[in-house]
């Protein structure tokens, strides 16, 4: 509206309301909406007015000026160890600006160490800002820009790294630290963290506090990573209630739920480890695990092929050989199926009755004999991919399709999958590198 | 910490309205006696008050669809299958990236919050998944009620999230939505400007707070979390301790009058806001007795008078520059004066006092040292005698002392009281301990000493809110919520207890996952055109009809006038009478079935017993098919009226049966004779004429 002051300047506005004209005294904000004037009672309330019904209004004061105060740098105990914080955005580094409500995203280390003091006991902090994006944005590329932030982190003398993630992709992008520093035989040089949070920071309820301070207490104080399992892992709430997060393998865990504070959980396997925040502060409980052979320590993780593109099919009544084969003219580098139950794809027309069943078995069959790669991973997340128990799994077999025995979650079966593309994109590689456990994705026993 | 302890005059970047009237300031001292509140001068002391009412809907709950209802179970019996979450809550830093003290103060209590998943709280009353939009129905309620106090609606509905640390939210802030504004409550004493009406959710219930080594454990059930509340907040254009409860009053009695609003214990709660010239506003929760509304507000008028008076006699102690009687003259150079001589005079030192108190042959002192509680002190140098000792006023309730505001204070730790020099010896803690803490001390006979017995961290952060009350005794009464202190589910006798410091406007901020609502304007003037009748228009609608007074009250108390008057003025035209009688008896449970019923009573199709077995088993809906299925049920489980002359054959065969007790007692055989008749005729009898006939054959043979 015209002449309508800069937000924060105090304000009187007369409006005409149906029960007639009303008055209100606050400060201007920025418009909450289309052709709307918005105000701030002295109440705290927000008012939003459509400009038609503004009958008047009058400035009442000076605009404050705005105060860009920079923090003071917190000092910080040299004698504790480095931790990388690296941000790439999320609710967990968001912040409310009070007088107009907006959500921002803001990342000073001296801010962070202000909100959260518990990490100045913890580790000496050096926060690197990564980029600033929702998580469901996050592409492989950054995956790429966050293997080298660790890899920088770790030459700089951290002995551990937190990630914060926006949620929604977090499982992913804690897959690929773990198939970049471990895919190929080795184990990062220190702590890989990714964390995020359900609740935003601005409320009284939120897990990002407790979640950052024991990702960065794993960070500086867990055990030395294997390489097995452990590459990257995932810190979250265990449950509902606060107290306690959970370390979970980054390679095989996943979010859950939209909503709840305990989103992430492990797949096929139980955690790593759970850190209690009691009165006296963070401590660490170790789940057993089975031994593991000294891997070596990697010099730099390995990177995604940033060209490598693939499609992705659930399997069920809706799935027509017609899209599958638009994926492969236009050259996708593979095809990964969520299949039905123990792995399986609508093939076979029993009843004679679903031609598309039997187009899409012979499109198969065509690409798979020409070199094609076709992965299949169980729908139901959890449980074994299993081709032996039925007739139809044993077809798909034959027909090439790659992926029986395999306990690989869907999400990182993904993130292994373009590992493995990234390396050597041959059908046999790849079905090699499936088979195989290549850092406790795909374990020898189903033992959740 | 330090900054903290400078005197907060209050400073807003807020305008105010220069047009708004503001009363004149007071230049002389204020005058009146403490010890008889119910004397004070309200005018002459610059009395302001205003009222805030919360009334539940009776509506789904606000931002869930879940149902609102109530569990009635304690601490003790928490059904098994019910879930319980444990929480905490962290401050959040405020607009200036600080967070304030009381949040501080707050976070370190070491609070743990345990919510129990009652079967109407789901994922979002559980802070688990994101709210919904404003239940509809509680929007329209919202509006009527606006309507009804004149208020002027906003176009749009933005809701707001008012920050909340007492774990009472499981989200840490309560939901809140203004809906109108600027409207006009009429009360006998004069008109109340309506300030504000807002949409807000009720918050948990609190079943229980534990306290631990550790900190304390509250307990708190969800039943309530997220029930609308209509939030109205008068201005301050109350003028008296006695106006104040004829508005509330008045509200309530215009609330009710939606029949839109729970009702019953804890559906209503008022809060006041009150001040004097030389005290500050203090808004006090817990009013719920109207009844106790013009005496709590006496006790807090006198209370601020009190430490109004108590502040300049430290003051002049100190030779500092005393207290101006009305609080807008109060400068804040020489507040900060007088902060920095308060500060150095009672400098933060916290002393260990167990040496002095080993032999102490207290109990409560023993047994808190041997269960490795600290004992805790501070020196008020200078205090002695003003902190004071319990003394009831002329009217019963405590007389206010500095003592009992330093307790209210450090209990906030979670600590359960402290001990002041004033009030010792006493509690087991003898003189020679007394006079060795003092010289343990070096403290002279003009400074008082407080300690306490608590887990150390909450001893030291009772102490250092000891401190800090005792430095803000130099000023006026802090602004603050006081809850009235409650014994056994009644006022104790008027008296307030600080709660926490007075929230500002700067707590609250958009709710960012409930978009901007516009209201219509059709949605407004549908509103407007359909507003209730009042009390008083009701019960004059109700006079009108052939019922008895009683009736109509009983009528009105139950809010069952509409469903009268429909059945009066609908298609089978009730007699008023028995549709009253039948209403008030049988319930409004199945009104359709209820209306035929009487209908074909009065009809004589049916007898009277027969109306509530039937309405009770009748399904139908149509009125036609009930009337139909009502006769055929009626005339198979024998509730059809027997004519006269079945009763007349009945009657006869009875008297020849029991001649003999008839020839012996006469008339009064009457009375044993009916039932025999009553049972021959299996319940199809009108026990009227059963009883006409029989009164006329007994008289007959007795006659003979």
């Amino acid at each position: 509206m015209e002449g309508w002051p800069e937000p924060g300047t105090p304000v009187k506005l007369v409006v005409r309301t149906w029960a007639g004209l009303d008055e209100h005294i606050g400060v201007a904000l920025p418009s909450a909406g289309q052709d709307l004037v918005t105000i701030k009672l002295v109440n705290g309330y927000n008012l939003s007015f459509p400009s038609s019904y503004v009958e008047d209004f009058q400035v009442m004061g000076q605009t404050p000026e705005i105060k860009d105060e920079q923090p003071e740098p917190i000092a910080q105990d040299e004698s504790l160890p480095l931790v990388h914080l690296i941000h790439t955005g999320g609710t967990i580094a968001s912040k409310v600006d009070y007088s107009t409500g907006a959500v921002t995203a803001r990342f000073e280390p001296s801010e962070l160490l202000q909100a959260v003091p518990e990490l100045r006991k913890i580790a000496r902090i050096r926060a690197v800002k990564l980029g600033n994006m929702w998580s469901d944005d996050i592409r492989p590329r950054h995956w790429n820009r966050m293997l080298r932030a660790t890899e920088e982190a770790f030459a700089e003398g951290a002995v551990g790294v937190v990630i914060t993630h926006g949620t929604d992709t977090l499982h992913l992008s804690a897959a690929a630290m773990a198939y970049g520093w471990s895919g190929s035989g080795g184990r990062p040089p220190g702590r890989i963290v990714l964390t995020g949070s359900q609740r935003s920071p601005d409320r009284g309820s939120s897990d990002a506090t407790e979640n950052l301070i024991s990702a960065v207490f794993w960070a500086a104080h867990g055990p030395v990573p294997t390489g097995y399992r452990d590459s990257s892992v995932v810190v979250a709430h265990a449950s509902s209630s606060d107290g306690r997060c959970v370390v979970l393998p980054g390679c095989a865990c996943r979010k859950y739920h939209s909503s709840r504070r305990d989103a992430f959980k492990p797949i096929n396997q139980g955690p790593i480890a759970h850190v209690t925040l009691g009165h006296d502060g963070p401590s660490i409980e170790l789940e057993e695990a089975d031994p593991q052979d000294a891997r070596i320590e990697a010099i730099s993780p390995a990177m995604f092929d940033d060209s490598v593109r693939i499609a992705q099919f659930i399997s069920d009544g809706h799935l027509h050989s017609d899209l599958v084969n638009s994926a492969i003219e236009l050259g996708y580098d593979a095809l990964l199926f969520h299949g039905t139950g123990l792995g399986h794809l609508p093939i076979s027309d029993p009843q004679e009755d679903s031609a598309e069943n039997t187009k899409l078995r012979v499109l198969m069959e065509d690409y798979c004999e020409e070199g094609g790669i076709a992965v299949v991973v169980a729908q139901t997340v959890h449980g074994p991919v299993h081709m032996d128990v039925y007739s139809k799994g044993r077809v798909q077999q034959s027909i090439g399709v790659i992926g029986n025995g395999s306990l690989c979650p869907p999400g990182s079966a993904l993130v292994k999958l373009h590992f493995l593309l990234s390396r050597d994109n041959s059908r046999e590689s790849v079905s090699d590198g499936w088979n195989n456990d290549l850092l406790g994705e795909n374990p020898p026993v189903v033992r959740d | 910490m330090e900054k903290s302890t400078l005197h907060e005059v209050e400073h807003t970047d807020l305008p105010v309205d220069p047009m708004k009237e503001s009363p004149p300031v007071i230049h002389m001292e204020p005058m009146g006696d403490v010890s008889r509140p119910s004397s004070l001068d309200a005018d002459a002391l610059g009395f302001m008050c205003g009222l805030e009412i919360h009334q539940q809907l009776a509506t789904g709950k606000l931002h869930s669809r879940m149902p609102s209802q109530l569990y009635e179970f304690g601490i003790e019996d928490i059904p098994e299958q019910w879930r319980l979450s444990e929480r905490r809550l962290r401050a959040s830093q405020g607009e200036s990236g600080e967070i304030d003290v009381a949040a501080r103060f707050e976070q370190r209590r070491n609070r743990t919050f345990v919510y129990v998943q009652t079967p109407n709280a789901g994922l979002i009353e559980l802070d688990e998944a994101p709210p919904l939009p404003h239940d509809s129905e509680a929007v329209d309620v919202v509006l009527m009620i606006s309507a009804m106090l004149e208020a002027k609606p906003a176009p749009s509905l933005q809701p707001m999230r008012k920050t909340v640390v007492d774990g009472s939210n499981t989200s840490g802030f309560q939901r809140t939505t203004l809906v109108s504004t600027n409207g006009n409550l009429r009360t006998e004493g004069g008109d109340v400007g309506i300030s504000v009406i807002c949409l807000e959710e009720d918050s948990a219930r609190k079943l229980q707070s534990k306290s631990t080594s550790e900190g304390e454990i509250v307990t708190y059930t969800l039943d309530r979390l997220g029930l609308p509340l209509v939030e109205i907040a008068t201005e301050p254009d109350i003028t008296s301790p006695e106006h104040a409860k004829q508005s509330a009053l008045a509200l309530g009695s215009l609330l009710r009058d939606t029949r839109m609003v729970r009702r019953g214990l804890g559906s209503i709660r008022q809060d006041l806001n009150v001040s004097i010239a030389c005290g500050d506003r203090v808004e006090i929760k817990g009013c719920q007795d109207l009844d106790w509304i013009p005496k709590i507000i006496q006790v807090e008028m006198a209370r601020q008078l009190h430490m109004y008076r108590m502040a300049n006699l430290l003051r002049e102690q100190a030779k500092l520059p005393l207290l101006p009687p009305d609080r807008k003259d109060t400068e804040v150079t020489v507040e900060n004066r007088v902060a920095l001589a308060a500060r150095s005079r009672l400098p933060m030192e916290i002393h260990d006092i167990s040496e002095p108190l080993s032999a102490c042959e207290s109990t409560i002192v023993k047994d808190a040292i041997s269960n490795g509680s600290s004992a805790l002190a501070v020196r008020l140098p200078g205090f002695s005698g003003k902190l004071g000792t319990k003394k009831l006023d002329s009217e019963d309730s405590q007389l206010p002392r500095l003592g009992r505001e330093l307790a209210s204070a450090a209990k906030l730790a979670g600590v359960a009281g402290i001990f002041h020099s004033d009030e010792l010896p006493a509690y087991g803690i003898s003189e020679n301990e007394t006079n060795a803490i003092r010289k343990f001390l070096k403290i002279s006979e003009g400074d008082a000493f407080a300690f306490c017995l608590a887990p150390h961290w909450q001893a030291k952060l009772a102490m250092e809110a000891v401190i800090h009350r005792s430095r803000q005794a130099y000023h006026r009464i802090p602004r603050e919520v006081r809850n009235v202190v409650i014994r056994k589910g009644q006022p104790d006798d008027g008296t307030t207890s600080a709660l926490r410091p007075l929230p500002g406007g700067a707590r609250m901020y958009p709710e960012t996952d409930i978009p901007i609502q516009e209201i219509t304007t059709e949605r407004w003037e549908e509103i407007c055109a359909n507003l209730p009748l009042s009390s008083a228009e009701r019960m004059k609608r109700l006079s009108a009809l052939d019922i008895s007074s009683n009736q109509a009250e009983a009528i009105l108390n139950a809010e069952m006038d509409d469903i009268l008057f429909d059945g009066i003025e609908g298609e089978l035209s009730l007699p008023a009478k028995a549709w009253a009688s039948a209403l008030l008896e049988s319930g409004i449970s199945n009104i359709p079935a209820l209306s035929v019923a009487v209908h074909l009573r009065e009809e004589g199709v049916i007898t009277k017993d027969g109306i509530d077995l039937l309405v009770k088993s009748s399904e139908l809906a149509n009125p036609s098919d009930m009337i139909e299925w009502m006769t055929s049920e009626a005339s198979l489980r024998g509730f059809v009226p027997a004519d006269s002359n079945e009763v007349e054959k009945a009657v006869e065969e009875t008297l020849e049966e029991k001649s003999e007790l008839v020839n012996e007692k006469g008339m009064s055989s009457m009375g044993p004779l009916m039932g025999v008749v009553m049972a021959k005729l299996g319940g199809s009898a009108d026990g009227k004429m059963v009883s006409k006939i029989l009164r006329e054959k007994i008289s007959e043979m007795v006659g003979r």
